[in-house]
């Protein structure tokens, strides 16, 4: 028995852990099994990825199986980090079309939780991208589904939780692009409306994102620093040493959990405070795409700043015309509670793509929350607020709401249909999806 | 040493085998992969030519088979620069102490094939003048154990064979380098219960490999050398009464 947590490291659960490296080894494990979930590299936050019986971690299953470098697409099996596909592709001219905020993520995680990205308004979610899929269905068998091709069990599969099927191997399309750099340039908004006004404003950029200061009150409620960015042609960037710079070695590497009195209302007001005032007078400059992208995983087992007994996350999604009232509430929720948070991010999504993913057109915000009693009551109590708003919740994230509050919108008969039962995980459980 | 930068891996389907070529791959080493149902390796053949752009042939063989042997050199698509080994099978002990067909497969897949084909090998590369043969054994070889010294015995053969062609061709240019690790987190070893602190990965052991690739030496992996030193140094009649 091995004990296992999302990147959240709550909640923390007992299992028996199997690492396939191959299709006949996990048929052979499959076969002899009544109860199990999918597990990729173990970054969604709570307990998506765990069941008490059996958890088969795919990530030895990560070899490339076809590649065209004219056209783009990459055939991999589902174990293949993200990382591994910028190391390997971005010197020959191709990016991933949509990454989230870490490159540790597998193909099959990413498929399964149909991630998103900064440029989400633009080019939706992670499966737009994808050509097709193969897993083990209920019986099974391997399947290939895409748009054309058993196309229910497709769009059940893309955030389907992994609950379709283990998937095996995927296509996926990549993006063609001149250099490895991006051009970012930022816009200081000095309130709430301004925020959103701002993301309005700015819709033709490729990625965008804010980070809101959830602590700021008066007449700085809301404000935040949105960051805008474009892939840099070739000839931007010819002054660099490099056109296509190498992934960054970690700066840092958390060493063992932080002591919990850490973090407290003082030091993260200071922290939002001074992070507003280093990032309001930068203007424009080229950032490499790993520092662009993906900025904490250059900050080796970041998660154990929140001490030992972890943190969740909390990240919904409220429609347009609701988002001022509904992030109004939410963060003075948060003031009033003091639950204060680090990292606050806000971002404009375009419409949705698979019949349970998360992105649908509005604006989300995600928030980090120290795993404390008080701040579970507090997410619980956001949970209501989203609701009321005919919100929904990226269950990548969640670790705490129950089923009475997980309200997302999907019509549960289709979803049965194509679900296989034997695929469960704790929240799967607690949420009766 | 020449420029032909191929390696031969025999045995490729094992972990530690797939780490290796994964290794020599990076650093821009052709390929050519030898094992039974050689199909199974469809999957790293791609990945592998996908990730370094090099080329990797692949060849059915049969360790057991040692009539096919020179006709197996013959067919390869060049006499590679370096030939590894890493063709291994644990057994079950407890099975296998009741059983001759069992022990005899354990003994010859660790010790009399991997010994005849690098031994064969190593006759081309003398001819030719250059090249430099690998084998992993184990320290299971270095002394009797209660609870594998079948497998135990085996690998300690295979150890005295290549320590013997490495000071047989000492004066040749070719080198024979013997690797010997302890536990390694890989398929075979999979059932067992291992020690944290003294389990190497795969990629720790392909890192050695690559390192001393060029080397006439028997390199213990780090952490088992002092242990190695220790148990030889046991008395019999004190080891004797041992059962791990």
């Amino acid at each position: 028995m091995n004990e296992l947590s999302g990147w959240g490291r709550y909640p923390k659960i007992k299992t028996k852990e199997l690492t396939p490296q191959s299709e006949s080894e996990l048929l052979e494990i499959l076969r002899h099994s009544e109860s199990y979930i999918p597990r990729g590299n173990g970054r969604s936050y709570g307990d998506s990825a765990i069941n008490k019986d059996l958890t088969i971690t795919m990530t030895r299953m990560n070899r490339l199986l076809q590649w065209n470098q004219e056209s783009g697409e990459l055939v991999a099996e589902s174990g293949v980090l993200i990382a591994d596909i910028i190391d390997i592709f971005l010197p020959r001219g191709w990016f991933p079309y949509v990454t989230p905020g870490t490159k540790f993520v597998t193909l099959g995680g990413a498929i399964a939780c149909d991630v998103h990205g900064k440029n989400h308004h633009k080019d939706g979610s992670f499966g737009n991208f994808v050509n097709w899929i193969e897993i083990f269905n209920n019986k099974n068998e391997v399947v290939r589904c895409s748009s054309d091709e058993n196309s229910e069990l497709f769009h059940w599969t893309i955030g389907g939780m992994g609950m379709t099927g283990v998937i095996i191997r995927c296509s996926i399309q990549l993006k063609k692009i001149e250099s490895g750099w991006i051009k970012q340039q930022t816009v200081v908004n000095n309130n709430l409306n301004e925020t959103l006004q701002s993301f309005y404003e700015h819709k033709e950029a490729t990625y965008s994102v804010a980070w809101i200061d959830c602590l700021a009150k008066g007449k700085s409620f809301g404000r935040s620093i949105l960051m805008l960015g474009e892939h840099a042609q070739k000839s931007e960037v010819e002054a660099k040493p490099s056109n296509y710079p190498k992934r960054k070695n970690k700066i840092i590497t958390f060493p063992f959990d932080a002591p919990s009195f850490l973090l407290n209302n003082f030091t993260v007001s200071a922290f939002n405070r001074l992070y507003f005032n280093l990032n309001k007078n930068k203007q424009s400059s080229y950032v490499d795409w790993d520092s662009y992208f993906y900025p904490l995983d250059s900050i080796g087992d970041w998660n154990r700043m929140y001490g030992k007994n972890g943190f969740f996350q909390f990240q919904c999604v409220l429609p347009r015309e609701l988002s001022e009232q509904g992030y109004t509430k939410i963060l003075a929720t948060i003031q009033n509670k003091s639950s204060g948070t680090f990292l606050a991010v806000l971002k404009d999504f375009g419409s949705g793509n698979g019949h349970l993913s998360f992105p649908k057109e509005g604006l989300t915000l995600a928030l980090d929350f120290k795993a404390s009693q008080k701040n579970i009551e507090v997410g619980k109590e956001l949970t209501d607020i989203v609701n009321s708003l005919g919100g929904s919740f990226y269950l990548a994230k969640d670790a705490i709401i129950n089923s009475s509050q997980f309200t997302n919108n999907f019509d549960k008969d289709e979803f049965l249909k194509h679900r296989n039962v034997a695929i469960k995980s704790e929240q799967s459980i607690r949420i009766e999806l | 040493m020449s420029k032909n930068k191929t390696i031969l891996i025999i045995g490729a389907k094992s972990d530690i085998a797939v780490a290796v070529a994964h290794k020599f791959a990076s650093e821009g080493y052709n390929l050519q992969l030898a094992a039974r149902n050689s199909s199974e390796l469809d999957a790293a053949v791609s990945d592998l030519k996908i990730r370094y752009k090099i080329n990797v042939s692949v060849y059915e063989l049969d360790i057991l088979k040692y009539e096919t042997f020179s006709y197996f050199i013959d067919s390869l698509d060049c006499l590679p620069e370096i030939a590894l080994c890493a063709v291994g099978v644990l057994g079950n002990q407890t099975d296998d102490e009741k059983s001759f067909s069992n022990s005899t497969l354990v003994m010859r897949t660790n010790y009399e094939g991997p010994s005849l084909l690098l031994g064969e090998i190593a006759n081309r590369f003398e001819a030719r003048g250059y090249g430099s043969i690998i084998g992993i054994s184990s320290v299971a070889g270095v002394r009797g154990r209660a609870s594998n010294y079948i497998y135990g015995s085996a690998k300690s053969g295979f150890t005295t064979f290549m320590s013997g062609m490495r000071n047989r061709l000492y004066q040749s240019n070719v080198s024979v380098l013997s690797i010997l690790p302890g536990f390694v987190n890989t398929k075979m070893t999979r059932s067992l219960n291992l020690p944290k602190l003294l389990t190497s990965q795969p990629e720790d052991i392909s890192k050695i490999t690559y390192k001393y690739r060029f080397h006439s030496k028997e390199l213990k992996v780090s952490s088992w050398k002092i242990i190695m030193i220790v148990i030889r140094l046991i008395p019999e009649f004190i080891f004797k009464r041992t059962k791990f």
